[in-house]
């Protein structure tokens, strides 16, 4: 009491009650879980086991090293990234319970994760009604962004629209194709494929002469490649996975038909020199491209200085090739982060991702949202592969957002 | 084992609901969700067990019923606005007459014929609703809106872990009654030896058929269960995935026991949640730990974890009645020796 009595400790106690107040803010918006003053905790997951694991733990490996790579810089305004990993196995069931465990037991201030469509789209419902702002990893499927959910934000690789109006655009621009064959998957990947091949052809003044879809556990395409040969197109569109388009491409080399180009989506090609492997011929690929969202096979220096980003942050480790589709997302998420500024909120988070228009070195084009917006990237590059060298092809080709809805 | 269930084994029905009602105020979202599907798949595996179990039918098309579960539940609610209480008991009867349907061409077959042909029948239905895009939204699944019972909204796992109780509930309590009835030893009989059962009086055609609808009504009920929890649905709840981890619970619980398949769901069931307390570099290990277990349980506990439990609880007590006669003819022995000794 007699500190208070004279005029220093009055000067102190008025000086604390100040700094007090002005610590309030700062309390009432860490009414959000999973935000501290010193730190922001981030659910982060993918497939890390099951048959699907390829598809998350080089992505999330690179999500992690960003992240990590921001601590280092001093955080996001003086807060540091905590992640809680988990595995959701690409399964519905697991993406669910992975999404409930983070926000109702760890308690994260936001979701990272996810590398499948159907899983993420599990996930929808629960996160929408928690109000709690969830970025996809590397899940690029249409049906997880359209028709946007508040929360849920994605495809930082382009969709299945982006894919087939880029090699639509491409074929007309490039290769001054008039006629297109369309062979795509019976399910909401061909069919979101399929829609926008249509209508952009249609738009620049082409004309779908085939169109195929084939079930994605399809072991013979001899009926649907025949009827294309018949079809008689300038350029042959495939939207396959892996294993179809390895039988498309075979297929495709043994009925003679390698002097029309063979455009593919970049979801059948995950790995360039395997699926070189597996078509068998090398000859077969003398007029064969690749969609692709990257800067990095058309500039060798940035590659490798991913590459050695990667291999520096997971020591023994060899970067696998979706290794660098983790990165436009938690490149998006830090940018959001440092937007929305020190007195973020899942809701002023929100609010800046939807504002978000980022161009990262390493993405083809622009990441970009708003508010009837969550597929993040819409600009793609087209690489000619010839089953040893990867050239990126001139110009960057787009969607515009509106054909094939 | 007949005639109607005691109140014990009724009791425990009743610490569950209760039990529910306490620990839905206490536990997170998570273990909620977790809890839930735990249920659902107690009701699956019992459904599968009726067939495989109890009648040793090897039929595989049970997931394909599960589908019809969900999607009918699914689908009669939301585009003809029929509460959960009449859409769910209308779809398991659905997945019942669909059962009833395949049982007829299913019970000429025997074996791996059998398990074939249930399987391919699982094929198309799955090929089934990824191709119906009209009725099922295809490929692109189908969103399952928040439901009420009697004005009690179903809108989160919280809300749906009580009904979720109370519906496995009645199915153990119904399966209690199943396997004190005259049809469940008929199908233990057929499980035998079809030839004797025939023999016996029993009508094996019919038996079976019934159990293949049973089976599918139970597999109907899981699915109006799930979509209590989840909130979508797509064509891969009906993939082989699905049938190999309920196949498994049953595998590893014990086939035949109601007791078994509750603790093959649970056990394989919480597998999962339970390996995510494991390092990282753990994670890719669990495909292997999964088989390992399958092969070690039909290795060396054929009949599963409970039928091991069992098999150890008489040997011991067969050992304790040894030790008790073995005692008793010491006493005996002694007695007669001391009262020859005295005279």
């Amino acid at each position: 009491m007699k500190a208070l009595a004279t005029i220093a400790g009055r000067r102190a106690v008025a000086a604390a009650l100040l700094g007090f107040a002005t610590l309030l803010p700062l309390g009432a918006q860490a009414a959000d879980p999973g935000i501290t003053d010193n730190e922001i905790t981030i659910g982060l997951f993918g497939p890390l086991s099951g048959p699907l694991i390829a598809y998350g733990i080089d992505p999330l490996n690179a999500a992690k090293m960003l992240y990590e790579d921001v601590n280092a810089r001093g955080g996001i305004h003086g807060r540091k990234v905590k992640l809680v990993i988990e595995d959701d196995k690409c399964t519905p069931n697991d993406l669910v319970a992975v999404v409930k465990k983070l926000t109702t037991v760890d308690k994260v201030f936001i979701l990272h994760g996810g590398s499948c469509t159907a899983a993420v789209a599990a996930a929808q419902e629960f996160v929408g009604r928690e109000k709690m702002p969830m970025m996809m990893l590397n899940a690029a499927g249409d049906n997880a962004v359209f028709p946007p959910q508040r929360y849920i934000f994605g495809s930082f690789q382009g969709t299945q629209r982006t894919y087939a109006s880029s090699l639509t655009e491409f074929a007309q621009k490039q290769l001054k194709a008039k006629r297109i064959a369309v062979i795509v998957h019976d399910d909401d990947y061909g069919r979101a494929n399929l829609a926008t091949a249509r209508a952009v052809a249609e738009s620049l003044g082409m004309q779908v002469v085939a169109a195929e879809r084939i079930p994605p556990n399809i072991t013979d395409v001899t009926a649907p490649m025949l009827n294309i040969r018949a079809a008689k197109p300038d350029v042959i569109l495939s939207g396959a996975y892996p294993a179809p388009a390895v039988l498309i491409a075979q297929k495709y080399g043994e009925y003679g038909m390698t002097d029309i180009p063979l455009l593919q989506a970049a979801q059948g090609i995950p790995t360039p020199s395997v699926f070189a492997k597996n078509v068998g011929n090398d000859a077969v690929l003398k007029n064969f491209y690749h969609t692709w969202a990257f800067n990095d096979i058309g500039d060798p220096a940035l590659k490798e200085k991913w590459s050695a980003m990667y291999k520096k942050a997971n020591p023994g480790r060899e970067p696998g090739p979706f290794m660098i589709s983790g990165a436009p997302s938690a490149l998006a998420t830090i940018a959001a982060l440092e937007k929305a500024g020190r007195n973020v909120t899942r809701e002023s988070f929100v609010a800046a991702m939807e504002s978000l228009d980022i161009k990262p070195e390493i993405m083809a084009g622009p990441i970009k949202f708003g508010p009837d917006r969550r597929d993040g990237l819409r600009h793609m590059l087209v690489i000619k592969y010839d089953g040893k060298t990867q050239k990126a092809m001139p110009g960057v080709y787009s969607w515009d957002g509106k054909s094939g809805m | 084992m007949f005639g109607s269930p005691t109140l014990r084994q009724l009791a425990p029905l009743l610490a569950l609901v209760l039990g529910a009602l306490a620990l839905q105020q206490l536990l997170p979202q998570y273990f909620l969700y977790v809890g839930n599907l735990l249920m659902m798949y107690v009701i699956l595996v019992i459904g599968l067990d009726l067939l495989i179990g109890w009648s040793g039918q090897f039929a595989f098309a049970h997931i394909a019923f599960f589908g019809i579960g969900i999607y009918a539940t699914t689908i009669l609610g939301t585009r003809y606005d029929l509460p959960f209480l009449i859409a769910m008991p209308v779809a398991a009867m659905l997945a019942g007459a669909v059962g009833f349907l395949i049982a007829f061409p299913a019970t000429r077959l025997r074996a791996v014929y059998l398990a074939l042909a249930t399987f391919a029948f699982a094929e198309c239905a799955q090929w089934v609703a990824r191709t119906w895009d009209s009725v099922t939204k295809g490929a692109d699944g189908l969103q399952i809106p928040p439901t009420s019972i009697l004005g009690y909204a179903v809108g989160n796992d919280q809300h749906a872990f009580p009904v979720v109780a109370i519906i496995l509930a009645l199915v153990l309590a119904a399966t209690l009654y199943l396997q004190r009835s005259r049809f469940a030893r008929s199908m233990s009989a057929i499980r035998e030896s079809e030839h004797v059962a025939s023999a016996s009086g029993i009508d094996v055609k019919r038996v079976k058929i019934l159990s293949f609808t049973l089976s599918a009504i139970y597999a109907g009920v899981a699915g109006g269960v799930y979509t209590l929890f989840n909130s979508f649905v797509n064509p891969d709840i009906l993939g082989v995935a699905q049938l190999v981890l309920v196949l498994t619970m049953l595998v590893v619980g014990g086939s035949g026991s109601i007791a078994g398949c509750v603790l093959g769901a649970v056990l394989i069931g919480i597998l999962p949640e339970v390996l995510r307390a494991a390092p990282r570099s753990m994670l890719v290990w669990q495909e292997f730990f999964y088989g390992l277990i399958l092969v070690l349980a039909i290795m060396f506990m054929p009949r599963g974890f409970f039928g091991a439990w069992q098999a150890w609880r008489d040997r011991a007590r067969h050992a304790a009645d040894k030790r008790d006669a073995q005692a008793s003819q010491d006493t005996r022995l002694r007695a007669k020796a001391s009262t020859e000794a005295s005279s």
